[in-house]
């Protein structure tokens, strides 16, 4: 089953919001507009980024039963400073002051519980993380929900927070994959929010298919998941790689696989770099512009490969 | 959750803190025994009680890397299911749906507290060992499935809604056998944070009681082995049990309480029969998510007196087990499929009666003989106000 977009919101740093060059961070999250005092207090960063995107994606999409909306979320990461603050009670050297109220937050689906209360939602909501795959794994997901008839409608909102203290932990460790991907500039926090449905309607924004799969990546594989998953690649014009930095393995299969020279596909330069909106971020951006061109991500992370695909 | 085909479960492991394995997982059930006491593996600065899983519930999986505490226990029960399912098996899973609230985070605050001390932990690797998708990557590589993998985390349902999602998987033909449930071993955040929310008790949970004070966190991870009941029927298979349907709700209420009457918990009830395809006076037994929260319990009850009256039995494995968090769903799906199996309602532990608020009927000492076909509904309910409710039975064809 196809899905159709019928709207998009997004609050992402480096692509309509001001934000911290060196932490990447957001400057504000203009969130007042949408949720009260006592409300937005509640919310970590992630889930008020998740907040304003989600509303932007709603208002742009027009539904006026958003009450029946099904909700599926997506992070890497989770609210990284809950967490970091939970365990400032344990070694009180980390300086960091507990945030009481806060605390429900360190739960992976704090954004989607928050987004559910905010819309009145009964329906299901469901939180996937699959590292940097999460956005692909998020819209698998809410096919599932579309296909089985358990909701119509699927709002998708995709995000990550950047907590500096988290960064420098992290390159503390030694951990260099993430953090060169921290102090990449496309590392940049946010959120990107899509109403995704079953039907075209009047106002879709074009189809959108993912799947993410354990599999190899020879050509033969990767074509035959594409297969599999009924992706039809013939009119991509613009193929991206998201995928370890100088991963040149997945480059070439997918150029074989797509019968294309490597050329032709678009390299992410720091590998999966960007942040968790990462390939839905530049969706937007292409979307928004009026971009006419087709979008086809072919990502890896680990034993696992995410293929995303975008038409008009 | 419409389904288009019936599901099969062909296989069952449950790892918690009263055994390794499914056998001490049913004698426990049948004994009404606990095991419960102050943590073991944790340095905490509060008073706990928890139920912590021996190590030989964490299994060594051969891999170089050092694997989460939640990894190795989802690994462990993974591969009592795969043990569990029938010899006849006609191949290994070919997609996998791990539901788990905290994934690998007892790594990552292992490296940030050694830092922090100025110590190092040297094989850390955040992708492979901490974040939250590592345990259903641990899994996925040990078993070799290829084919879809996918991380649910809702906190508290997020065994149960892996399960159930697993019905979309095999009624679409994505896959032909999917291992689904999930599991969470304790980590200090998660202690902490129930204990400065006053949700954990001073003493073993008491699900439904008059003077419950709160639930009792614990390790715990289960998985079903899920296929499409014409399938197994084909190859002259009988399966374990049938999940008939599955429901889903989300309160809209509020992050950590239910609200007051129960109405997310009763929809998604109502949405579970309604995918199974039976009324409510079909179902023989609940077990109930039944956490020893006076909230909870007081919320749960009246839903399930809304939707089934009050002389159906209920029981919480809670008692038993504690709160194994995103691993509660699948061990509750485990004895909810016991009680398929053995035609009888296992004893819930802490209470015989229920407390005033809770009008519902709860399981004695000794259980209780349920017929030869039974029906049973499994509840999970979470933070976010997050529902999710399994129905398990005979296959039809089969009774």
């Amino acid at each position: 089953m196809t899905l159709f977009i019928h709207g998009i919101g997004h609050i992402c740093a480096g692509i309509d919001e001001p934000h911290n060059k060196s932490t990447k961070r957001l400057e504000e999250i203009h969130i007042s507009k949408w949720a009260k005092g006592s409300v937005r207090r509640r919310m970590g960063r992630p889930a008020q980024m998740a907040f304003v995107a989600a509303k932007r994606a709603l208002e742009n999409a027009r539904l006026d039963n958003s009450d029946q909306i099904a909700i599926v979320t997506a992070s890497s990461l989770g609210d990284t400073s809950v967490g970091l603050d939970t365990l400032s009670v344990h070694r009180r050297t980390m300086e960091r002051k507990l945030r009481t109220w806060l605390l429900p937050n360190a739960t992976h689906n704090a954004p989607a519980g928050h987004l559910s209360i905010a819309l009145k939602s009964t329906s299901p909501s469901l939180t996937v993380s699959h590292g940097w795959l999460s956005a692909e794994s998020a819209i698998s997901a809410a096919h599932d929900l579309i296909v089985s008839d358990t909701s119509r409608y699927v709002l998708v909102v995709v995000g990550d927070e950047a907590d500096p203290e988290w960064g420098d932990l992290l390159r503390t460790w030694g951990a260099n994959e993430w953090a060169d991907r921290l102090d990449d500039e496309r590392f940049q926090e946010g959120a990107v929010a899509l109403v995704l449905g079953g039907q075209p309607g009047e106002n879709a924004l074009g189809r959108i298919h993912s799947f993410v799969e354990r599999c190899e990546t020879e050509p033969i594989a990767l074509k035959g998941a594409m297969m599999r998953h009924r992706i039809d690649h013939s009119s991509s014009t613009e193929v991206r790689i998201r995928a370890n930095a100088g991963d040149r393995d997945l480059l070439l299969s997918s150029a074989e696989a797509l019968e294309r020279s490597e050329n032709e596909i678009h390299m992410e330069e720091a590998g999966a770099g960007t942040s968790q909106t990462g390939p839905l971020a530049i969706l937007a951006k292409h979307v928004e512009n009026d971009n006419s061109s087709d979008l086809l991500f072919i990502s890896r992370e680990m034993d696992d490969l995410a293929v995303l695909h975008w038409s008009r | 959750m419409r389904k288009n085909a019936r599901i099969a479960v062909t296989g069952v492991g449950a790892v918690s803190a009263v055994g390794s394995n499914n056998a001490a997982f049913l004698n426990a059930l049948s004994t009404g025994t606990s095991n419960f006491g102050p943590s073991i593996r944790h340095e905490l600065d509060f008073d706990s009680v928890v139920c912590e899983a021996s190590e030989e519930c964490f299994r060594e999986h051969g891999h170089d890397e050092l694997d989460s505490p939640t990894g190795r226990l989802c690994l462990a029960a993974a591969h009592e299911c795969i043990t569990n399912a029938h010899p006849s098996d006609a191949g290994k899973p070919d997609g996998l749906i791990l539901g788990t609230s905290t994934g690998g985070q007892a790594m990552s605050e292992a490296a940030i507290l050694a830092l922090v001390d100025g110590k190092s932990l040297p094989s850390y690797n955040y992708r492979g060992q901490g974040s939250i998708a590592s345990p259903a990557r641990l899994v996925a590589r040990d078993l070799d499935i290829r084919g879809p993998v996918q991380t649910l985390s809702t906190a508290c349902t997020s065994a149960a809604n892996a399960i159930a999602m697993a019905i979309t998987w095999l009624c679409s033909g994505r896959c032909n056998r999917v291992l689904a449930g999930g599991g969470d071993a304790l980590c200090y955040t998660t202690l902490t944070i129930f204990h400065l929310l006053e949700l954990t008790g001073p003493t073993m949970c008491t699900p439904f009681h008059q003077d419950r004070k709160g639930m009792t966190l614990a390790d715990g991870a289960g998985f079903l082995l899920l296929e499409r009941l014409d399938d197994v029927v084909a190859r002259n298979q009988i399966p374990i049990a049938e999940l008939y349907g599955a429901g889903m709700s989300s309160d809209a209420y509020h992050m950590t309480a239910p609200s007051e009457d129960g109405a997310g918990a009763e929809l998604a009830m109502r949405r579970a029969l309604i995918s199974a395809g039976i009324e409510p006076g079909d179902i023989d037994h609940i077990n109930a998510h039944g956490t020893g929260t006076s909230l909870n319990d007081k919320a749960e009850a009246r839903a399930i007196n809304r939707v089934f009256g009050k002389d159906v039995p209920v029981m919480s494995c809670k008692g038993l087990t504690g709160h194994a968090i995103g691993g509660a769903g699948g061990i509750e799906a485990i004895a909810s499929i016991y009680s398929v199996m053995e035609g009888r309602a296992f004893v819930n532990v802490g209470a015989s009666e229920p407390a005033s608020d809770c009008p519902v009927s709860l399981v004695p000492a000794g259980g209780l003989q349920l017929g030869g076909s039974p029906v049973i509904i499994s509840n999970s309910f979470a933070f976010g106000g997050n529902n999710t409710s399994l129905v398990f039975g005979t296959p039809r064809e089969v009774r």
